[in-house]
């Protein structure tokens, strides 16, 4: 589903962020990325999302190489990711209900088609309730629930996520992982970006860990074959 | 829920109707929603509009007038002093034969003169003493001049020129009488009429200054839209940074925005319209006035039927929304394809 083949990312300012950089995640995989703030976690999210192109190697996402996209492609590219931001990214001047339907309007859904999905989208993540309240009027958990409630109503291939618990204690941090742990189960491919070790490494998934643009470690319980790495 | 990938392609997709109306129900909501900035940029719309609107409209009474007028252009040919009946029969007939010439009327120096006594209110009997056969001399012989009570007026004829083809009638009326110049026993031309030459030339001035006027307003309207779109945009920065995140088109972004620069453009251009009509109740009577002292000089009274020009006020309404919906749109579109890129996540 999304294949790094020595892909590297270095900005204008000459700044390089990724280095060489080769793993691939399959589909219905879930895996951690880790490591310290600027290690490189949020470029190599910006690259799978289209954000940045890379500057060297070469990236396959869902069947497009990112760094010949164009940007027509780029935005249905994007219907197929779902993605959770730290800070959720909700846009407040639009109640809980119509959050989570804006990938389906984007989209393009006809509206009564859209509305069973966002029911479920958000039955899912428990805030049926609160579907008409602003987002303003929800607790952090809640608004990082509405978040995921929007990456997964447009039933995406991938979810990306950047520091989804970052701002949340540790009980709802481990609700919102079991939450995305759903997902993989019917086919979703998972790449969620964490510092919080102590979190990702109970739960027993794969994980990536990036030091100074590179792949210094890679633990993989799941699979025997994952765990050597050229690095 | 279903997470099947598959799902979205077969799923039912909104008619492009209700997306539209949808786009345009949430531009309309948002110009709602800052009422000063679209209350001003609605009155910067009308009054941009207002102004070469008005003067069109004024160069449309007065060439409508002109029309009206021009139907009786005239050309005065004036005889060689003493000319005999035969010869003006003769110089009259030959002009009757030019195909320019409409028709004609012989005025003799006896009537000339009973004319101008009219206009002027002499009496007669001081008339009568220029009607006279023979020159006589001064009673003052001392000071040795000479004073010709002789009718000192030409035989004229009043020749009504006919437009062929799509020359109107004043340029005909030149035409022809640049051919009765040559003809012989003929002292001088006239075309009767400088008057309406200038106010010709008037009206084009009026129209040339209200489409100059118009191209400018419609850069500033540009600008002035454009720059109310780009803030707006940029107001929604970040809604429209998360709205690409999630796979939205600039071309799906820039919708409410194109909508909002339409509504703008229609409500300037209604705006303008009802200001218009103000601004004719105001001083239309005063224009109408003006107009009606040039239709005095024809003799033709009521020539301008200006009051009716402007009352058809209604065919201005759609001309004043086609074009402030045309510029809104087009300031939109403009705006926000650029503002939209610059807002990259």
């Amino acid at each position: 589903m999304i294949t790094f083949d020595r892909v590297s990312k270095r900005y204008p300012g000459g700044q390089q962020a990724l280095a060489n950089l080769s793993f691939s995640l399959a589909r219905g995989e879930f895996a951690f990325v880790t490591g310290h703030s600027g290690a490189g976690k949020s470029t190599l999210l910006k690259l799978v999302l289209g954000i940045e192109k890379p500057s060297g190697g070469k990236l396959v996402v869902n069947g497009n190489e990112m760094g010949l996209i164009s940007s027509k492609m780029l935005s249905l590219h994007r219907r197929q990711i779902g993605t959770v931001f730290q800070d959720h990214q909700l846009l407040n001047d639009r109640s809980v209900y119509d959050n989570v339907a804006l990938p389906l309007e984007i989209s393009g859904l006809d509206p009564r088609e859209g509305k069973r999905r966002v029911r479920a989208a958000l039955d899912k993540v428990g805030l049926l309730s609160k579907e008409k309240l602003l987002p303003m009027a929800l607790s952090g958990g809640e608004q990082q629930r509405v978040g995921i409630a929007r990456a997964v109503v447009n039933t995406p291939r991938i979810i990306l996520a950047d520091e989804p618990t970052g701002n949340l204690d540790p009980e709802l941090s481990a609700e919102i992982m079991a939450l995305f742990a759903q997902f993989m189960s019917v086919g979703v491919s998972l790449l969620v970006a964490s510092h919080d070790r102590a979190l990702i490494d109970g739960l027993g998934y794969r994980i990536l860990t990036l030091e100074e643009g590179r792949l210094s470690a890679e633990a993989n319980p799941h699979s025997a074959g994952g765990s050597a790495n050229e690095h | 829920m279903s997470t099947k990938p598959s799902a979205t392609a077969s799923l039912k997709r909104v008619s492009r109707l209700a997306e539209h109306r949808r786009e345009s129900a949430r531009a309309l909501s948002r110009l709602r929603s800052a009422p000063a900035a679209t209350l001003i940029t609605l009155l910067v719309i009308g009054i941009a509009l207002l102004l070469p609107a008005l003067l069109l409209q004024l160069q449309r009474a007065m060439s409508a007038g002109i029309v009206a007028l021009e139907s009786e252009a005239n050309i005065s040919v004036y005889l060689d002093l003493g000319v005999s009946e035969i010869d003006t029969k003769r110089v009259s007939e030959q002009l009757l034969q030019l195909d320019e010439v409409d028709s004609l009327e012989i005025i003799t120096p006896a009537q000339a003169l009973a004319q101008l006594g009219e206009t002027a209110g002499l009496d007669s009997e001081f008339l009568a003493s220029f009607d006279s056969e023979v020159s006589i001399r001064s009673q003052n012989e001392d000071n040795n001049t000479w004073f010709s009570p002789k009718n000192p007026l030409p035989t004229t004829l009043v020749v009504s020129a006919r437009a062929s083809g799509d020359e109107t009638l004043a340029e005909a009326a030149e035409r022809l009488a640049n051919q009765i110049r040559g003809v012989e026993r003929v002292e001088s031309v006239t075309v009767e009429g400088a008057w309406l030459a200038r106010l010709q030339a008037l009206t084009q001035i009026i129209r040339r200054t209200a489409q100059l006027l118009g191209l400018l307003m419609a850069v500033g309207l540009l600008t002035a839209i454009g720059n109310t779109i780009r803030l707006s945009v940029e107001q929604r920065r970040d809604e429209i940074r998360v709205s690409k995140l999630i796979g939205a088109s600039d071309a799906y972004i820039a919708r409410p925005f194109l909508y909002s620069g339409l509504f703008l453009g229609v409500g300037g251009g209604l705006l303008a319209w009802l200001l218009q009509l103000v601004v004719v109740g105001l001083v239309g009577h005063e224009i109408g006035q003006f107009l009606e002292l040039y239709a005095a000089e024809a003799g033709s009274s009521g020539a301008f039927a200006l009051s009716e020009t402007l009352q058809r006020a209604g065919q201005e309404l759609g001309l004043l929304l086609g074009a402030g919906a045309l510029l809104g749109w087009l300031a939109a579109l403009v705006a926000s394809r650029r503002a939209i890129a610059a807002c990259e996540p």
